[in-house]
């Protein structure tokens, strides 16, 4: 027997369960190779008593659909950007220089952290239990044209940067000095190919490689976020597993989300390297370089996120 | 079990003539009932979907073709075309061809070609020696150079459901244009060849003789601009195709009221109004089909269809074949927008399982759902061209399986099987 | 019945008027974003959020005059090849009829996302945009569409009757 995997009720013995689990990255990106391993994983340690079906590149929908579809229980799992869209404060760990290096990440993003308790916290509200993050590196800047005042901070840099439709992600740029324009996602590729935009912010290295590969000339390893996809499910369905197969995915997730953490540093050198072969030229940063990016962004750009996170939230990050 | 049912479903609806939305609509409620789906994703889905601005330049190209043909540009095209290559034996039909693709590249939809330059040119041809029924299966088998020629709402949808470049999609159909014209100018050559048609008869036409070929040009200018500046804008990167598509609305506007002054307010409203209907119609089959798409997904059709291919052979070229086939049978019982519609997510997965480029299978789409406009039952050119016409549909058949057997289906051959002829663009200006 | 037929009028001269003035804002607001980037250099700042509810309201007002002039496209293979009226009419009511119902099923699926979206359904990221209101003309656009579906299995109904009506005589 086969049972609606949201439905909240109580597991009975026997009963095999279906997950369908949603991601966002296409279907060779690290983030999707962990989600098939995650989900081949459950299946032997449950003997096939839960099922996980894994449909990457949103084929079930954008990542603000598919979130509001796991509140709602239509689907069960997701692997995805939290959407800042339906809770302001979602959009915490997208604060620009959250995380400085990798040897940061755990602490801040880790699951005893701050950022991650107050997100669990929010995602709760909306009926949904935050299980880990993939870590997928540092966000950089790939460009169609050179730039060379990158480190002038405030200094125009001639450049038409696409960033997505939220201060977060747009604030941060226009203080370093940046022109920005707004173009949504799915046309990002036809934009930097056409020149609508000369480049474009937060993807990290696997990103620009897998999906830009023919249209960029420059990637600039600025680290302005740390990009990590939440992994997150529905809550009743959780509460309802039985002991056993909720510490299960429980222990999976951290298992993925240490292993990711500990990758995210390998895969970032190894897709710099694949960028080069592919003729793009990549400018990677000092430790103290990165230092003066990170201290100019917190002074000028956070003091203004405010209004959208909320004075407690950017206070206690600034404390930090 | 349910899957085959819901075929059923969609296939009966369809023959007793429910509209073609509610057709997808209705399968998706037979489904969402028979395997337990809880409907209330299904909406929100929908929704984001739908919400995207490259959908937005299919009403705005409807409005810019719309604006164009209400100010009379297809008559300036047609005696531009005339003056240049119309004083030829057969130069009619080749007339016809060119001004078919010169409004193409200006509009996106091969009904808005047939409109335009349709009217035109029935009596011009009929004039000119040709019979009725091939005068009307000519313009038709032309028209669809409005589809293939871009910008085209075809590849606009093929782009948006596909996950591809809209731009890449426009160009893959354009070199299977060119060979289309060709393959018609030829057939269009050889049936003249046998008629002893005087061809002073052209010079008969008082347009032509009342106005000066200075004039006619001058006349044909700012509307052969237009897909300067469309596909200039959207190629050159300094325009989305959507505002691409909203500047041509813009420019066509000045041009109509004041150059041609054919247009006036009222006429312009209309216009707005008819292209916002046919969008909203529009908009309606995608919210069912992405309903569908959705369900279709979550059930693994597309792995499901592929092992079922691939259980009665494994030859690629084999395959392609079958896939063409099944395309054509879409493109009898389908218009061409719901048959993108439907095939896109459903062929899309397997083609490029099969190592097919998906802009090269663009380009296969637009030519098979192209001609299915052609081929009964469903044929919405071929009802259209003969009343256009007033020629018999009977009279039409004949020339139409000509051009169908000796334009259409050598053009979709050399398609399938040559792939540069699709993507030798796309590599050449998008460096793909 | 004469202030029926008016009312009609009066909703069809008003959706119209909704696709006109939808037009018009949505071609004022790409236009000005392609002569702001190029003559002034500014980005016109998520112009696809602020023109979210005109587009939303051209699409669905758009499809509910589609239902309206019975524009909705067909593939109408049965209706080519039967000959008699009776069974062209029958056909007709059955059709109607199961437009009428996918129409009323959608219209409450939409209805009850509305008001969830309502309670919890979101804004726009930049412009904070309530998110149920571009969503709401899709449910204003499927309650027209029911409403003109229903009309029409109406007109349906008496086209039977007459065509049965002829069959006696
Ligand atoms: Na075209
Ligand atoms: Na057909």
């Amino acid at each position: 027997s086969s049972s609606e995997g949201a439905s909240g009720e109580k597991e009975k013995a026997g009963d095999t369960i279906d997950i369908r689990l949603s991601g966002q990255s296409p279907d060779d990106h690290p983030s999707t190779q962990a989600l098939y391993k995650f989900a081949k994983q459950v299946k032997e340690k449950t003997e096939g008593r839960i099922n996980v079906k894994v449909y990457p590149a949103n084929q079930l929908g954008d990542y603000t659909t598919v979130y509001k579809e796991i509140g709602r229980g239509t689907l069960d799992m997701a692997l995805i950007s939290l959407p800042g869209e339906l809770d302001d404060r979602l959009r915490l760990n997208f604060v620009p220089y959250l995380v400085k290096d990798y040897k940061d990440i755990d602490s801040v993003i880790g699951t005893d952290s701050y950022v991650f308790n107050k997100l669990q916290e929010v995602n709760n509200e909306q009926g949904v239990q935050l299980l880990g993050f993939h870590a997928n590196g540092f966000g950089g800047i790939g460009t169609t044209k050179e730039m060379t005042n990158l480190l002038d901070l405030g200094e125009d840099k001639g450049l038409l940067l696409r960033v997505p439709p939220d201060d977060v992600f747009r604030q941060p740029m226009v203080d370093i000095g940046f022109r920005t324009v707004t173009i949504p996602y799915a046309d990002l590729y036809t934009s930097l190919q056409t020149g609508a935009a000369d480049g474009w912010s937060g993807g990290e290295a696997s990103l620009n490689y897998l999906g830009y590969r023919d249209v960029i000339k420059y990637y600039y390893q600025t680290n302005d976020f740390f990009n990590a996809d939440a992994l997150i499910i529905n809550k009743s369905l959780l509460d309802g597993l039985n002991e056993e197969d909720r510490k299960l995915i429980e222990e999976l997730s951290k298992e993925m989300m240490a292993e990711s953490i500990e990758t995210s540093e390998s895969y970032d050198k190894e897709y710099m390297e694949k960028l080069k072969e592919e003729g793009i030229t990549v400018v990677e940063f000092s430790e103290e370089e990165v230092n003066k990016l990170a201290e100019y962004v917190r002074e000028n750009t956070w003091p203004k996120l405010k209004e959208r996170l909320g004075d407690d939230i950017i206070d206690e990050l600034l404390k930090e | 079990m349910e899957m085959l049912i819901a075929l059923v479903i969609l296939i009966v609806t369809l023959i007793i003539g429910i509209p073609i939305p509610f057709v997808f609509l209705a399968t998706v409620i037979y489904l969402i009932f028979s395997l337990g789906y809880d409907p209330s994703f299904l909406i929100p889905y929908g929704f984001s979907k739908l919400n995207n601005m490259v959908l937005l330049a299919i009403p705005l190209f409807i409005m810019a073709g719309g604006m164009m043909s209400l100010g009379g540009i297809g008559r300036r095209i047609v005696d531009f075309t005339e003056m240049i290559v119309g004083k030829t034996k057969g130069g009619m039909g080749v007339v016809t061809i060119i001004a078919c693709a010169i409004f193409g590249a200006m509009s996106g939809s091969a009904a808005a070609a047939l409109n335009s330059i349709g009217a035109i040119m029935f009596p011009r041809l009929e004039k000119s020696g040709y019979s009725k029924g091939f005068a009307a299966s000519l313009i038709i088998s032309s028209s669809v150079l409005g589809l293939l020629i871009p910008p085209s709402a075809i590849m606009i949808l093929y782009a948006w459901i596909g996950n591809q470049s809209v731009l890449a999609s426009f160009l893959a159909t354009l070199g299977p244009g060119i060979i289309l014209m060709i393959l018609l100018s030829i057939i269009n050559t050889i049936y003249m060849k046998d008629k002893d048609i005087n061809i002073q008869q052209n010079n008969d036409n008082p347009e032509l003789l009342s106005t000066s070929k200075k004039r006619t040009s001058m006349l044909a200018i700012p509307g052969l601009l237009m897909p300067f500046i469309v596909l200039g804008g959207i190629y050159s990167g300094a325009m989305t195709p959507t505002e691409a598509a909203a500047v041509a609305v813009v420019y066509s506007i000045p041009i109509g009221f004041w150059f041609y002054k054919e247009l006036n307010r009222k006429r312009l409203y209309q216009s707005f109004v008819e292209a916002a209907t046919t969008t909203g119609v529009l908009m309606v089959m995608l919210f069912g089909i992405m309903l569908l798409s959705r369900i279709i997904i979550m059930e693994n059709i597309p792995d499901t269809l592929m092992k079922f291919l691939l259980s009665i052979t494994e030859n690629t070229l084999l395959l392609m074949l079958l896939i063409n086939l099944f395309l054509i049978v879409i493109g009898m019982l389908m218009d061409d927008v719901s048959a993108v519609l439907l095939a896109t997510p459903l062929l899309l997965p397997i083609v490029v399982n099969l190592g097919i480029d998906p802009i090269h299978f663009a380009a296969i789409i637009g030519v098979n759902l192209g001609m299915g406009l052609l081929t009964p039952p469903t044929a919405p050119l071929l009802y259209l061209g003969g009343r256009m016409s007033k020629a018999p549909i009977n009279t039409m058949m004949g020339p139409t399986m000509l051009m169908i057997l000796f334009a259409w289906l050598p053009t979709l051959i050399i398609t399938t099987f040559i792939p540069e002829v699709a993507l030798f663009l796309p590599r050449l200006l998008l460096g793909l | 019945m004469v202030k029926g037929r008016f009312n009609l009028k009066t909703l069809v001269k008003v959706q119209k008027g909704i696709m006109i003035i939808s037009s018009i804002l949505i071609l004022i607001g790409l236009f000005l974003s392609v002569c702001l980037r190029y003559v002034f250099k500014i980005d016109l700042f998520g112009i696809e959020e602020l023109l979210l509810i005109p587009i939303f309201l051209l699409y669905f007002i758009g499809a509910a005059q589609g239902s309206y002039e019975k524009s909705h496209i067909t593939a109408d293979i049965l209706e080519s090849y039967v000959k008699s009226g009776k069974i062209k009419a029958w056909n007709r009511l059955v059709t109607s009829v199961v437009v009428l119902i996918v129409c009323l099923i959608i219209t409450f699926w939409n209805s009850q996302y509305i008001f969830w979206s309502f309670n919890n359904g979101g804004n726009t990221s930049g412009y904070q945009i309530p998110l149920f209101i571009p969503h709401g003309t899709v449910l204003i656009g499927f309650i027209l569409m029911s409403f003109y579906s229903l009309i029409d299995f109406f007109r349906q109904i008496s086209m039977v009757k007459d065509e049965m009506k002829k069959g006696k005589e």
